[in-house]
């Protein structure tokens, strides 16, 4: 075997191994164009975004998820891999719309070892990179969502929710 | 390019194959056990640590479930019983501001402030207030984020985690908006005996690397001294036997691998060496010259300027009529190869034996010289073993310098090379003319050495095959 072909054999797994140890990027949507998951802005103070404005999007694989009823009566939500929500954070009410807000994103990849209870979580600031958010800060909130709690309908029977604090699913 | 110096241990295969064997295992087990030590040990550390974080993981689920609204006496309590089990692991919960939880009054003025109302009673008796001021503590709560610590550099080794408990939307009715963490988990387990396992499994590993080391490299080297190396030295050994002469050691060939086959054919060449050692005793050493290098042989010569010197027992059937044939063969071999020594001495080329005449050829420098210095020993040792013989012996000598034709006489198939001529014949005519124990030389080759011996003029002698006379002279001595 030629050296030449014999380090291609070396170095090719290599290059491989160090392409795929690389950070997953992820691309903003255009999710503007998505329905909103409750028309009004959020304004109650709640704790990691604390006295804020927040708008919330999802996409149509979202909207389209189901409400699923096992053998024994019990409901749960199941959120289709795919779903993607957005949610916009304003510092003051007059800069809803007007802004470029914070942006906070899940995106469901349930099948992917990575991802925390089967979402992934993003953070994008105007003007910085999007980053993935791997700490507790956003999933030690949402993995509360399925149980009692007390935004929108509170969750009173504490249904799994697939930790969403609001059900989208049909 | 010449190698330099060195020892000469240092290049013989006895040492470089060893040396090749033991630098290969050397580096070959010790890359193999350093990779499987380095894993193994970082398998056993990476599987105490995940034991620790599931631990971590399993009782922040369980703190985090027993911190619900009004249920905070049962965490408290849950904390209590960790400090008096005395877990080898220390389990502890921090408020956000680095002060151990439940140790004040602070949280629960918060919370019935919180709430508008007296929700709890305030502690009567504070318990001790213990404080972590570890930046990673802090950094924790600033990021939310788990913090794992692997203390090693003491000598009490310790995993350390950080687990900040949040203030999720069902505490904040209590806790309130105004932070995200509440209070940081902290479990501190001791490592030592990760370590210990870890020191242990490097000298039970470098102990078993030095003794496999010592006995694959023994038992390598043995076996390639035993099977290949020393088999190649007794290769070389009995080669270099034939190259002394000796024809009769063979080589011991007791397999049929590589070195057996090579062992027989050189046997089978040692064969071939002896027999045409053998045969070369039976032609000149010109002949030997002269085929040295030679593809083939081709009748033909050329003429050249040589010294012939004949030797002739005179009374050989004298000698032989009252003696068996042994003791007859006997003395004739010991008479020849006394001359014969004395021609090769001086540097002579016995070109042929004819019965008890030889007829031998002296060549280059001082070639008449050194024929009659030959002559005059052979009649002196001659005379020598007379002394104590009961019947002497004598030997006529004839020497003729001349032009002669050299080459090889005969066919393709069959060859001698010796030379011929006028010259040559006259050589013979000489000796046979010459009286016992009388070296009788031409004028010519007189000519050549008149001033280095004494000589004595005979009375010209008319030989066959020549019509005038030819003028002789007789050897006294050589000077």
């Amino acid at each position: 075997m030629k050296p030449a072909v014999f380090a291609m054999c070396l170095l090719l797994p290599l290059m491989l191994f160090i392409k795929c140890g690389g950070e997953r990027s992820f691309q903003i949507p255009d999710y503007k164009t998505w329905n909103k998951v409750i028309p009004q802005v959020l304004d109650r103070p709640v704790p990691g975004h604390g006295a804020t404005f927040r708008v919330i999007y999802a996409n149509e694989t979202a909207f389209s998820s189901e409400i699923v009823t096992d053998d024994t009566g019990v409901r749960s939500v199941k959120m289709k891999d795919g779903s993607i929500i957005v949610k916009e954070v304003y510092k003051k009410r007059e800069d809803v719309g007007y802004k470029v807000p914070d942006l906070l994103i899940m995106e469901k990849r349930g099948s992917d070892p990575e991802s925390l209870n089967g979402w992934r979580y993003y953070l994008k600031k105007p003007a910085e990179k999007t980053v993935e958010v791997r700490t507790r800060m956003c999933v030690g909130c949402h993995e509360a969502a399925n149980e009692k709690h007390p935004y929108f309908d509170g969750n009173r029977d504490e249904i799994f929710r697939d930790y969403l604090f609001i059900s989208i699913a049909k | 390019m010449e190698l330099p110096d060195r020892p000469e241990f240092f290049k013989r295969i006895t040492f470089k194959v060893p040396l090749l064997v033991a630098v290969v295992l050397i580096l070959g087990l010790g890359v193999v056990v350093s990779y499987y030590l380095r894993a193994q040990n970082e398998t056993i550390r990476r599987s105490k640590e995940s034991e620790v974080m599931q631990e971590g993981e399993i009782l922040y689920t369980a703190v985090k479930n027993n911190m619900l609204a009004g249920e905070a006496p049962i965490a408290v309590q849950l904390f209590r019983d960790f400090e008096r089990r005395g877990f080898a692991s220390m389990i502890g919960l921090y408020r956000a501001d680095g002060v151990s939880a439940f140790s004040d009054n602070k949280t629960i003025e918060t919370v019935n402030r919180n709430l508008g109302k007296s929700r709890f009673m305030d502690k009567k008796r504070p318990a001790e207030l213990r404080t972590i001021n570890d930046p990673l503590f802090l950094e924790s709560v600033t990021k939310v984020e788990d913090i794992f610590i692997r203390d090693t550099r003491g000598d009490k080794k310790n995993v350390l985690i950080y687990k900040p408990l949040l203030n999720q939307p069902k505490c904040s009715g209590c806790h309130g908006i105004d932070h995200a963490v509440r209070g940081v988990i902290v479990i501190s387990s001791p490592f030592d005996e990760v370590y210990r396992m870890a020191r242990n499994n490097i000298i039970f590993s470098v102990l078993l690397y030095v003794v496999v080391l010592v006995v694959l490299t023994g038992a390598i080297i043995l076996f390639l001294r035993r099977y290949i190396i020393g088999r190649i030295l007794e290769l070389g050994r009995v080669v270099k036997g034939v190259g002394s002469g000796d024809f009769v050691t063979k080589i011991d060939v007791d397999s049929v691998d590589e070195i057996g086959e090579l062992g027989n054919e050189l046997n089978s060449m040692i064969d071939g060496l002896r027999e045409r050692f053998m045969l070369s005793k039976f032609v000149s050493r010109s002949t030997l010259e002269h085929i040295k290098g030679e593809m083939d042989i081709f009748p033909g010569g050329e003429k050249r300027l040589l010294t012939v010197l004949f030797t002739d027992i005179r009374n050989f059937t004298e000698y032989s009529e009252n003696r068996n044939p042994e003791t007859v063969l006997e003395m004739l071999n010991t008479v020849m190869s006394m001359q014969a020594r004395i021609i090769h001495k001086n540097g002579g080329d016995i070109d042929k034996y004819v019965g008890d005449e030889i007829m031998a050829v002296f060549d280059g420098e001082d070639m008449v010289y050194r024929a009659a210095k030959s002559a005059e020993e052979i009649r002196r040792e001659i005379r020598k073993m007379n002394e104590a013989s009961v019947t002497p012996i004598y030997i006529g000598f004839g020497i003729n310098t001349g032009e002669m034709i050299a080459g090889n006489m005969g066919s393709v198939d069959r060859a001698d090379r010796t030379v011929i001529g006028d010259a040559v014949n006259l050589g013979a005519r000489l000796c046979s003319i010459a009286g016992r124990n009388t070296i009788v030389l031409s004028e010519h080759s007189h000519g050549h050495i008149s001033e280095r011996g004494e000589f004595r003029e005979q009375k010209p002698v008319r030989v066959k095959g020549k019509e005038k006379t030819v003028k002789i002279y007789t050897l006294v001595r050589t000077l």
